[in-house]
């Protein structure tokens, strides 16, 4: 193992002060003299087309400066699927149709708030109610009403993958079990709801900071919505308060603010409300899955055939990512010889539901971990036992896929299994108490290039000065997540300097490098880290270029950065400091600084990741034998994030990861009615609060990553998936009660206890 | 949220004509934890709050042995939760604190504020109600008082007439008990909060019967509510398991609890019996 000063140490966060202490400035935060209010009107019928709208009122409330419906736009659809444009379904604002309950129907901008609201209420829109549908069996029968016209059937993209000979696989099956999950949507939840703020300038140019997880994305698709150049277009992140996937794509706030600001010549903010943000707001998809799988006798994997239907809502938002991914985390985990998938995103007339945290493999592996719990109570075999003989392994190749480079998930299952006490735990606990594990593995960032970019998938800047002293510049957006600090750290790291040398300007799309494609897909250490570390390998040429003149050295000697010198390796007294060798390099360059770019673009590394992560979870839980109330007593984790670069902020990871599995396992959903979402509320959507929270304990299975930055590779996002089938299998173990059927609410638990009693 | 005229009134006289005069356009604001967001999500059309907040001593919490406890309108859920002679003399009502939304709403939510917002999932009127509280409410036409019981008239709606307020809450010294009573909440999430269903429960046991049993119900009917069925039939019965799993049997067909976002009314019948029993049952160790 390498030795590193900074690196996979615990330094603080950058932004920990400011958060903690109130003085960072997110977007709803900002204001601007003479700025104006943004409201949006939305559709409160789940289907319908849009007979008429008069504005004439709203426009005429004193302190009303602006309205909009679809008329005054350029009537230009987006979508991140920028690679096929026709997946690219979205109007800013209802062109002739809605299609789901909140879908956006028009906007006002007011010198406050409260005008803006009012207004809101004297638009008058005439609509004719179509009939609607509400789940994936409904809108793919015969004669379902079609949502979008571009597309004949409500479904919208299918996927398939296929290898082996799967009819052979099961024919050489000894136990074949086949099974339908159905998960439910949940909300990201960010505790900062959206928000978005726009200025003209003289010329016309826009300025938007907004809060996303995708600057150049919202760059690039607010300049084609609005008929503008992308150049034309400044988009400028401030601290964002989280995402999960709900903040990365262009929304309708953003071209809002932009088109009415230039209408205007005021800018415009708009900030949403948290109901808003619950009746109308991205939401991880809900799933039906079929899957079979055949074993032998022994436990060992031969076929896997899985069929996903994705409800999708009303427009394809992230959801064609969703469709591919899940069907490739239906099979990452294991060895599957003969494999099979066909995934279908299905329109309905509910609210999108789009990227969050896991992309498709929380549902997809909720499924995988049950059915390989499932199988080994069925053949007898423990339930880690039979993870350890199909687990992936260092070298394996996922066919389609990619080769895995580092796997220490085996590793990981024994190290949760002897933290946990698995053994003895699974034979003596009391009735009512369970014990239940869950796996993942995760990617490391995409390679399927759907926003079709023309620049490198990640770059860096780095200005290095003659004061000892760098600047790094990055369009990677830190969400939360500490990837501001992670960049710094290997940036320090590579450069033998301290944490406060390092000025850092991110995510600016006028300032800091083309491009980024944002924070998705547990992708910023890997490729941003990437990007600056080719920076840093660039600056380093120059001033060993330096050490070497000025020492007039064999050109045999190796050099280094460390504790903020340049010196030749072994032999430390011959070298000068960071600062004087950039002074040099800046001399002999006629005064001009010392600036490098560096990037990254995943190449021969399949179309998937170049990288996976992978890990192991155990819960233990104790079931309310007469309320049904599951109380989660403790969890274990290990994971193999590769080196880890700042360990307090992967447990930060782990941390919101079992929070969030905790919801999405046992309370959070969203009670609906036809189209429409019930509780938009935090009082009625059930997050778990900080007391909810069990203890837990972690370790860091140690592998190097030959793709990532030091060996590094993605944390973020796998940890999103084995907290509920851990938690389901101790609901399992504790009461027989398999839930096919998400959330496991303590009703469906009595229900299926006495089922089983 | 639409725009309102504040009235700070100095004294209850002056908030209570103020509170007529708004001719049901006016509400109280003690907490506001409750009426701000009803007012920020338009479910009240308001045009006057009056603040009773620049009234001085409104906040009181006292204890005298034979009067029992006086609680101002304005005493806050925390003061409730800190106060000693709340946990020596009426323990359940400290449970209820405990269990009472978060730090942030308790140090700002009142009491009195609790039962005219009259939820029936309302944390304060279950130990009221088993302590028998009376309510003193002031109105232009001068003071009466009633039965904490009487105090609510429907979901969300308190008996209060117009241009009256609640400003002090009683409760009668303490019974003599064998045990401090219990309040078993059902909630989802260990803090911010509502129950499901809650039970509340004081009992005196004399040779291992019961010789005065009391409980109430929260969040099982639109109103809380005595299950005075359950607690006539376990008054004089022994304190065997069987019979008070009778008793909570007889309290779950008191209750007419509604199907909601949050529960079926069948799962909060079946608490309702649950929770009788163990609220009961710590009555007896």
């Amino acid at each position: 193992m390498q030795a590193f000063n900074i690196v996979g140490k615990d330094v603080p966060r950058n932004d920990a002060e400011a958060k903690a202490r109130g003085t960072a400035l997110y977007t709803d935060d900002l204001r601007l003299p003479g700025m104006l209010f943004g409201r949006i009107l939305r559709s409160p019928l789940a289907h319908a087309r849009i007979k008429h709208i008069d504005v004439s009122r709203a426009a005429g409330l004193s302190g009303v400066k602006c309205v909009i419906t679809g008329e005054d736009t350029p009537k230009i659809k987006y979508g991140n699927w920028r690679l096929f444009p026709d997946t690219q379904d979205e109007y800013p604002l209802a062109v002739d149709k809605v299609r789901f309950i909140g879908d956006e129907v028009a906007a006002v901008a007011a010198v406050d708030a409260d005008i803006a609201e009012e207004a809101l209420g004297l638009i008058q829109v005439e609509y004719e109610e179509l009939p609607g549908v509400f789940d994936t069996d409904a809108s793919t029968r015969e004669g379902a009403p079609v949502l979008h016209d571009y597309c004949s059937t409500n479904i919208s993209v299918n996927r398939k993958i296929q290898y082996g000979d799967i009819e052979k696989g099961f024919a050489e099956s000894d136990y074949v079990r086949e099974d339908t999950f159905d998960v439910h949507a949940v909300s990201h939840a960010y505790l900062e709801p959206c928000a978005a703020l726009a200025q003209a300038d003289q010329d016309g140019r826009i300025t938007l900071w907004t809060s996303t997880q995708v600057p150049y994305i919202v760059q690039c698709l607010l300049a084609s919505t609005l008929g503008m150049r992308e150049n034309d277009i400044r988009v400028i992140k401030p601290f964002v308060g989280g995402a999960f996937g709900g903040k990365m794509e262009l929304r309708t706030w953003e071209f809002c603010a932009a088109l009415m600001a230039k209408k205007t010549g005021r800018p415009v903010k708009f900030t949403l409300s948290r109901e808003e943000e619950f009746l109308a707001g991205r939401r991880r998809h809900p799933m039906r899955l079929h899957s079979r799988v055949g074993f032998k006798k022994d436990g060992t994997l031969m076929a896997k055939d899985l069929r996903i239907r994705l409800d999708g809502g009303a427009y394809n938002a992230m959801g064609p990512t969703a469709t591919f991914l899940c069907g490739n985390f239906g099979a990452m985990l294991y060895r599957y010889p003969n494999y099979r998938f066909m995934g279908e995103h299905v329109y309905t007339n509910k609210p999108p539901a789009s990227a969050m945290r896991g992309f498709g493999a929380p549902q997809s592996l909720y499924a995988t971990e049950m059915q390989m719990s499932m199988a080994a109570e069925e053949l007898g075999i423990d339930p880690v036992e039979i993870r350890l003989k199909n687990a992936q392994v260092s070298g394996d190749k996922i066919p389609d896929v990619a080769t895995i480079s580092s796997c220490g998930f085996i590793e990981s299952i024994e190290k949760v299994a002897e933290m946990s006490d698995w053994k003895t735990k699974r034979k003596n606990l009391k009735p009512g108490q369970g014990i239940g594990i869950g796996c993942y593995s995760f990617i490391s960032g995409g390679v399927f290039n759907w926003f079709n970019t023309s620049y490198p998938f990640s770059a860096a800047e780095i200005r290095a000065f003659a004061d000892g002293t760098v600047h790094l510049l990055t369009m990677a957006s830190d969400i939360g997540q500490g990837s501001d600090t992670a960049l710094k750290q290997m940036l320090a790291e590579e450069l033998g300097l301290r944490m406060e040398d390092i000025r850092i300007t991110a995510a600016d799309t006028a300032m800091t490098p083309q491009a980024d494609l944002g924070t998705w897909g547990s992708r910023v250490t890997l490729m941003a880290g990437n990007a600056v570390l080719d920076a840093a390998r660039k600056i380093k040429d120059q001033l060993f270029g330096a050490v070497s003149a000025r020492f007039n050295l064999n050109l045999i000697y190796n050099f280094e950065c460390k504790d903020g010198r340049v010196q030749v390796k072994l032999r430390p007294e011959k070298g000068i400091s960071f600062g004087e060798a950039v002074a040099i390099v800046q001399r002999a360059n006629r005064g001009e600084p010392l600036v490098v770019r560096g990037s990254y673009t995943p190449r021969d590394k399949g179309l998937v990741t170049p990288a996976f992560g992978f890990g192991s979870q155990i819960a233990e839980g104790e079931v309310d034998q007469e309320t049904g109330q599951v109380k989660v007593k403790q969890m274990w984790t290990a994971h193999d994030s590769g080196t880890v670069i700042n360990p307090r902020a992967v447990e930060g990871q782990l941390a919101g990861s079992i929070q969030m599995g905790l919801g999405y396992s046992l309370c959070e959903q969203f009670v609906m009615d036809g189209g429409k979402t019930l509780n938009t509320n935090f009082l009625d959507y059930k997050m778990p609060t900080a007391l909810d929270m069990p203890p837990s304990e972690v370790a860091h299975v140690e592998t190097y990553e030959p793709e990532g930055p030091f060996g590094a590779k993605e944390c973020g996002e796998g940890l999103a998936s084995p907290t509920a089938p851990a938690i389901s299998h101790a609901v399992y173990h504790a009461t027989g009660y398999c839930c096919k059927d998400l959330p496991i609410t303590p009703e469906k638990i009595l229900r299926g206890w006495k089922r089983e009693k | 949220m639409k725009a309102f005229d504040l009235y700070e009134p100095e004294s209850i006289e002056e908030a209570c004509a103020m509170l007529e005069k708004g001719n049901g356009e006016a509400r109280i604001l003690a907490g506001g934890t409750d009426l701000l967001v009803e007012m920020k999500s338009r479910l009240v059309n308001l045009t006057k709050v009056i603040n009773l907040k620049g009234i001085d001593g409104l906040d009181y919490i006292s204890f005298k042995p034979k009067e029992g406890m006086r609680i101002g309108a304005l005493a806050t859920w925390s003061q409730i939760l800190d106060s000693d002679e709340v946990a020596t003399y009426y323990p359940v009502l400290k449970q209820s604190a405990q269990v009472m939304a978060s730090v942030q709403i308790r140090n700002m939510a009142t009491l009195a504020g609790n039962i005219c917002h009259a939820s029936p999932a309302a944390n304060g009127p279950i130990p009221l109600m088993l302590y028998e509280a009376e309510c003193t409410i002031q109105g232009t036409a001068g003071k009466r008082t009633v039965p904490i019981e009487k105090m609510f008239a429907g979901v969300q709606r308190n008996s209060l007439k117009p241009g009256e307020i609640l400003v002090e809450i009683h409760i009668p010294p303490p019974p003599e008990l064998s045990s401090e009573g219990s309040y078993q909440k059902f909630a989802t999430r260990k803090a911010m909060d509502l129950g499901i269903a809650g039970v509340g429960a004081l009992a005196k046991v004399k040779n291992r019967s019961f010789d005065v049993v009391r409980i109430a119900l929260a969040a099982v009917a639109p109103t809380p509510i005595r299950a005075r069925k359950a607690e006539e039939f376990l008054t004089g019965k022994s304190t065997e398991d069987d019979l008070i799993r009778e008793g909570a049997q007889i309290a779950s067909k008191e209750c007419n609890p509604i199907s909601d976002v949050r529960a079926s009314k069948e799962y909060r019948i079946e608490l309702v019996k649950e929770l009788t029993y163990r609220a009961i049952k710590k009555c007896t160790v």
